[in-house]
């Protein structure tokens, strides 16, 4: 029980942070900033799967 | 440009049938296995996502709000990467359940076939609108290629086409469940085409048009506006909700929910999908920018939505057209192939089904895929309508929006079904039905009756806060009603299946007391008809290896019973097989039911690997305890409170011989013989205990004792214990035995020292009377006294012989004794005695053979015995003799062909004074002599009787004494 509070709760925080977050990013950021960090988001995301299925 | 409207509409039908090819060969098998169930066939056709709204709309939203036209792509990418918390737990609970829809999924979660066809309800009607605008994005695409060309005919034929490749394709199988493998590598390959078109066409502007990206930087150095237009800051955060209803529809849609959770049978490709989605929504997001700035020196002002189309004939390169056309036909086509076919099984399953009586006939299964077909096509129709009557009115980004807000309504329901379990049916309605009124009233009526033609930021800026509203009273009202109307134990129960790590469990907390095979029958056959629930249950009997009797048990029944669940499932939903296998309710608040605990423990074996955390431990417990119980050296077998077997641990298999699977669930007195009586007689009497019990099981006898103690707490029950007491038993008989003819010993050693003094005064007398008289009478009648004393003299030495072969402290083992020698010897000495003569002796006897002990007792025991065997035999039968050793013994073998010794007597062999010659022939001390013999050098004596089981004759002797190694005179030499 006491895990799925933690998941709810970041669910909850990943749908309110990010839009605000992703708001920053996109409109006072230099123009090629949102897409950096959404490759690297990637990057990391495809690091982490691949380590995982190597591991 | 050469290019003409017949050249492209041949191009698109080409590329049509290509798809049709590649889908028709992919389900004859001619593409490999390895690559149609590759995890990269399904992502790729995961892209599906981008439907024409993403290839076509993004660029009217684009050119409108700059980056805002990010939402969709960065929205998808958020649930992507949430895989793990939100797309995994989803895939495991519709794998388990059999789910393939949204609908089933929440008529499965708030157990209610009402809440699927509401549901189901709901999303045809949201969905028709995004189909709509596939179709007009096709249509009007074709019509700013070609003003003349007629969007409605185009349209027509592109449906009826996508009807076809839908109904050949994607209604194939009967289950729902089943992977349409041809589906979804055409699916796949147009999102290849997709992404390929796009990147070739921007490619085509950075490099043709502003010649590499030094070129393009250059050009935005002087034209600074164009980044400027892309950061222009969107009033307030309003496309912020533009972000969540992405997000959302990104596995919410009908065609997403599909492929995500239907059409996918593995978490690897969830665990590929979570970075690899967005790399493709990436590369087709970058993409944007470049086109829009390109169509900037083009000076290309139509419609942004048709901006590829437009590029195309303003570069007058034929095949940008041509890119730019396939592209945005495999944007349309697949969303329409997979929503209809996704909407169909949803109408089948929830709408039609529940109301309708099926046919009892034997093309029972082709009636309801052909039901399906026609179902493809009914939605498609309807969408076309749609089209025809609402789409063609709106620009494509308005439609689209006012279809992804729609679909965000069900997010919170979907959300509180993951993570929150007191979330309860009332309340999830309510909450929904606010929601889509809201939407219903304040968004599509103002748009239907009003239309006007903003842009979709305006849009976005009058529906912002209706949206924002109808997400905060649904989550809102979901959570209030539900706290006042607390969810039923069946909601709770399925509440628990639904959320993370749960273990799925099957609807087994009813009472099955009263269903039998025929039960099961005349249920399904009700609504099924007769021929169809007996194929169901001829193909759920077989797939277990039952037989089929109604004599099942009531474990496997509930095995059947799951097992035609899931297999319904598939063919009518699981809303409507539930509703078929429902039996009696719940009784009591006990959710468990013993015969349970096995299906529970075969379930947690099968996901110990999934749980973590506190479960892990837990079942690391349940398992070092259960280990614990199997592995007992004394059998332990437990019955619940209506005395059905639940446990049945190894040692109860060793004594048994019966397997565990073929006793749970069963009552002790159903078990095989002599089980049956000894467990059945024993649960039913009031004592704890009972003693060592004989059990003949036909092969020996064997002793148990049992143990019992009930269990009070929770689940209710008894604990049986057996242990096996036949080595106890033997040893304590042969221990009576053994002091029963000690003493008889001790008593003839006594008696034989009493009459050994009297027997000698009477043996002299009796030779003084030769002195004293020459009368022959008297001297033949002192003859007759001598002889008959030394007869008692000869009795009483044996009795004293007897007596002293008792006391062991005289035995000397540190001599060997060559057993060669001995029996050589007994021999000789037996033929002596010419009435012995007449049978004849056979040895057989390996060389070397030594003992270690007396030469003369084991002389005295081989001699007695021999004489035995001969006193049996009838003239000129043989006796056979064999000596060989044995590992650590040396084994004689007597066989004689005598008359054997009676089963009666057998028992009595070795008891003193016991014979059965006739008086005077014999003194019932040999075999007894022979017992003490052996037993002082350490060995043992077995007689077999008859020794020819044929011809029920003769008695085998097998005398085994421990035999004398080169240890044994290293050991005598080291005391030395």
């Amino acid at each position: 029980m006491h895990q799925h509070r933690i998941l709810i709760l970041l669910v909850l925080l990943c749908l309110t942070l990010a839009p605000p977050l992703i708001h920053a990013g996109l409109f006072t950021g230099p123009v090629w900033l949102p897409f950096f960090l959404w490759a690297m988001l990637i990057f990391i995301a495809a690091l982490l799967n691949l380590s995982g299925k190597n591991s | 440009m050469t290019l003409d409207l017949s050249a492209l509409l041949l191009i698109g039908i080409g590329y049509l049938i290509l798809l049709f090819v590649t889908a028709y060969l992919t389900e004859r098998g001619v593409l490999p296995n390895k690559v149609i169930r590759h995890p990269l066939t399904h992502v790729l056709s995961l892209a599906v996502y981008a439907s024409a709204w993403t290839f076509y709309g993004a660029f009217s939203i684009a050119s409108d709000a700059g980056f805002a036209f990010l939402a969709s792509y960065l929205g998808a990418t958020v649930t992507f990467m949430l895989a793990p918390i939100i797309l995994m737990p989803l895939l495991r609970i519709a794998r388990s359940h059999q789910l393939s829809s949204l609908a089933d999924l929440f008529a499965f979660r708030y157990r209610s076939a009402r809440v699927g066809s509401f549901i189901t309800l709901l999303v045809l009607v949201i969905s028709m609108p995004l189909i709509a605008l596939q179709i007009q994005a096709f249509s009007d695409s074709l019509s700013h290629f070609d003003s003349r060309v007629s969007g409605q005919h185009v349209a027509l034929v592109f449906c009826l086409i996508m009807s076809l490749f839908s109904m050949l394709f994607g209604a194939r199988q009967l289950s729902i469940r089943s992977r349409h493998d041809g589906l979804m590598v055409a699916i796949a390959l147009e999102s290849i085409v997709k992404i390929v078109a796009l990147l070739a066409m921007a490619a085509v502007i950075l490099f043709g048009l502003f010649s590499g990206p030094v070129g393009l930087l250059e050009w935005l150095e002087q034209n600074p506006e164009q980044l400027q237009r892309l950061q222009t800051h969107p009033s307030g955060n309003n496309w912020q909700i533009l972000l969540l209803a992405f997000f959302a529809a990104a596995f919410i849609t009908p065609h997403m929910f599909h492929l995500l959770f239907s059409e996918n049978a593995s978490e690897s490709s969830l665990k590929l999908a979570s970075w690899f989605m967005p790399l493709m929504l990436f590369l087709m997001a970058i993409c944007i920018p470049l086109l829009l700035w390109g169509s900037v020196i083009l000076q290309v002002d139509t419609p942004k939505d048709f901006l590829l189309i437009r590029l195309g004939q303003a570069l007058e390169q034929d095949w940008f057209v041509i890119a730019a056309y396939l592209g945005g036909l495999s944007a349309s086509s697949g969303v329409i192939i997979v929503a209809n076919v996704a909407l169909a099984s949803m109408v089948q399953n929830h709408l039609l089904l529940p109301v309708i009586k099926l046919p009892d006939t034997e093309r029972f299964y082709s009636w309801l895929l052909w039901m399906r077909r026609s179902l493809i096509l009914l939605v498609m129709a309807g969408s076309y309508l749609v089209y025809l009557f609402v789409g063609n009115r709106f620009p494509l980004a308005q439609l689209g929006l006012i279809t992804f807000i729609g679909f965000l309504q069900f997010l919170p329901g979907l959300l509180a079904t993951l993570y929150w379990q007191k979330a309860s049916r009332i309340g999830f309605l309510a909450g929904l039905c606010a929601g889509i009124t809201i939407w219903l009233l304040a968004i599509v009526l103002p748009a239907l009756t009003h239309p006007t033609n903003p842009s979709s930021l305006n849009l976005l800026d009058q529906w912002y806060g209706w949206a924002i509203a109808s997400i905060l009273i649904n989550s809102i009202l979901i959570m209030v009603i539900s706290w006042l109307f607390k969810p039923s134990a069946e909601e709770e129960e399925m509440a628990v299946a639904c959320v993370l790590n749960a273990l799925p469990r099957s609807q087994s907390s009813f009472t099955f007391e009263n269903d039998t095979l025929e039960d099961l029958q005349l249920r399904l056959g009700a609504r099924l008809g007769t021929t169809s629930a007996q194929r169901e249950i001829e193909r759920a009997l077989e797939s277990l290896n039952l037989p089929p009797t109604n004599k099942l048990r009531p474990l496997d029944l509930l095995r059947l019973r799951n097992i035609l669940e899931n297999n319904l499932s598939g063919i009518l939903g699981p809303a409507e097989a539930t509703a078929l296998l429902r039996p009696q309710s719940l009784s009591g608040n006990n959710a468990f039911r013993g015969r349970e605990i096995h299906l529970l423990e075969e379930q947690l074996e099968s996901y110990s690997e999934r749980l973590s955390g506190l479960a892990a431990e837990l079942d690391k417990i349940r398992r070092y305890h259960r280990s614990t119980l199997q592995h007992l050296p004394i059998g332990v077998c437990t019955l619940n409170e209506r005395q059905h077997i639940l446990f049945w641990n190894q040692a109860m298999v060793d004594y048994t011989g019966i397997a565990p699977d073929a006793v749970l669930g069963l009552k002790p007195e159903e078990l095989p013989s002599p089980w049956s009586d000894l467990l059945s007689n024993f649960c039913q009497q009031q004592v704890t205990y009972q003693p060592a019990t004989m059990l003949d099981n036909g092969k020996q006898q064997t002793w148990f004792s049992l143990h019992k103690t009930d269990i009070d707490e929770g689940l209710q029950g008894c604990v049986i214990l057996i242990e096996d007491e036949t080595e106890h038993k033997l040893l304590a008989n042969r221990l009576a035995h053994s002091e029963r003819l000690t003493s008889i010993g001790r008593f003839a050693a006594g008696v034989a020292h009493e009459i050994g003094n009297p027997v000698t005064g009477i043996a002299c007398l009796a030779q003084n009377l030769k002195l004293e008289t020459d009368q022959p009478e008297v001297l033949e009648t002192g003859e007759a006294i001598v002889e008959q004393t030394q007869r008692i003299s000869r009795i009483v030495q044996s009795l004293i012989r007897f007596a002293h072969t008792g006391q062991t402290e005289n035995l000397d083992h540190s001599k060997s004794v060559s057993l060669n020698n001995c029996i050589e010897e007994a021999v000789d000495l037996m033929r002596f005695d010419e009435s012995r003569r007449k049978v004849k002796i056979h040895m057989d006897i390996e060389p070397k053979l030594y003992s270690s002990g007396d030469y003369q007792q084991l002389l005295q025991m081989l001699v007695n015995l021999l004489n035995n065997a001969s006193d049996a035999s009838p003239e000129q039968s043989t006796i056979w003799i064999q000596a060989y050793s044995v590992e650590n013994w040396v084994e004689i073998e007597i066989i004689d062909q005598g008359t054997g010794i009676s089963a009666e007597h057998q028992g009595r062999i070795f008891e003193p004074f016991f014979t059965t010659k006739e008086p005077g022939k014999g003194t019932g001390l040999g075999l007894a002599l022979v017992y003490n013999i052996i037993t002082e050098h350490c060995g043992n004596i077995e007689f077999i009787s008859p020794a020819d089981k044929k011809q029920n004759k003769g008695t085998q002797v097998i005398i085994q004494l421990p035999a004398w190694t080169e240890q044994d005179s290293l050991s005598v030499a080291g005391l030395e």
